[in-house]
């Protein structure tokens, strides 16, 4: 049985990259004047950058 | 009458194009105007950057690669903020976000869903508001 352990060197700056990308995409999904089509395909991507940070931590 | 959402769903997709739109629309008691529906005003680069990421693995992507897409998210984040209403154009731009608001109102009226429900959390429901988009582009006309 091996014993994973996700942290590897780079596996934190790019958890912290991805944090950065979630709010920059938080910010631009709550821009009124954001197109309806590009706001789901926003929210989709926060979506998907939740789900990574979860695995993460699980 | 109220619709249920999935009807919408199920009844949008099978547009092809903006006047069989407009009367899938209508023939659910949605009454936007769909003509008068806002220019597109995010880059295509970013949303090739975007569609690269939602439709790959997160691991595949180097640190370096989300670095770049965070950047080119805050570059079209600062380009919405200068066109907000009341800012330079305000007016067309005011204009297109009334047209977006009541548009979702209608649907929020029709689905009886609270309008934030409708906005961020019935993904469904933007999916089908994607797909109608999708469908004008085929059109050739642009958001």
């Amino acid at each position: 049985m091996s014993e994973e352990n996700p942290e590897r060197p780079g596996d934190d700056e790019k958890m912290q990259a991805l944090k950065e990308l979630e709010l920059a995409l938080c910010s631009l999904s709550s821009r009124t004047n954001l197109p309806l089509r590009d706001r789901a395909m926003v929210l989709q991507a926060i979506d998907k950058i939740k789900d990574v940070q979860y695995e993460s931590v699980n | 009458m109220n619709q249920s959402i999935s009807q919408i769903v199920n009844a949008l997709p099978e547009t092809k194009n903006v006047s069989q739109l407009q009367g899938t629309l209508n023939a659910l008691g949605i009454e936007g105007d769909l003509a008068a529906l806002p220019a597109e005003q995010v880059s295509d680069k970013f949303r090739q950057l975007m569609a690269g990421f939602l439709t790959g693995p997160i691991d595949g992507l180097s640190k370096e690669q989300i670095l770049a897409l965070t950047a080119e998210t805050k570059k079209e984040d600062n380009t919405l903020e200068t066109t907000q209403p009341n800012k330079d154009n305000g007016n067309q731009v005011e204009k297109d976000s009334q047209v977006r608001s009541d548009l979702i109102a209608d649907i929020q009226r029709h689905c009886n869903q609270d309008e934030n429900e409708l906005r961020e959390k019935d993904t469904k429901t933007l999916q089908a508001i994607l797909a109608w988009h999708e469908a004008f582009e085929r059109t050739g006309i642009s958001f």
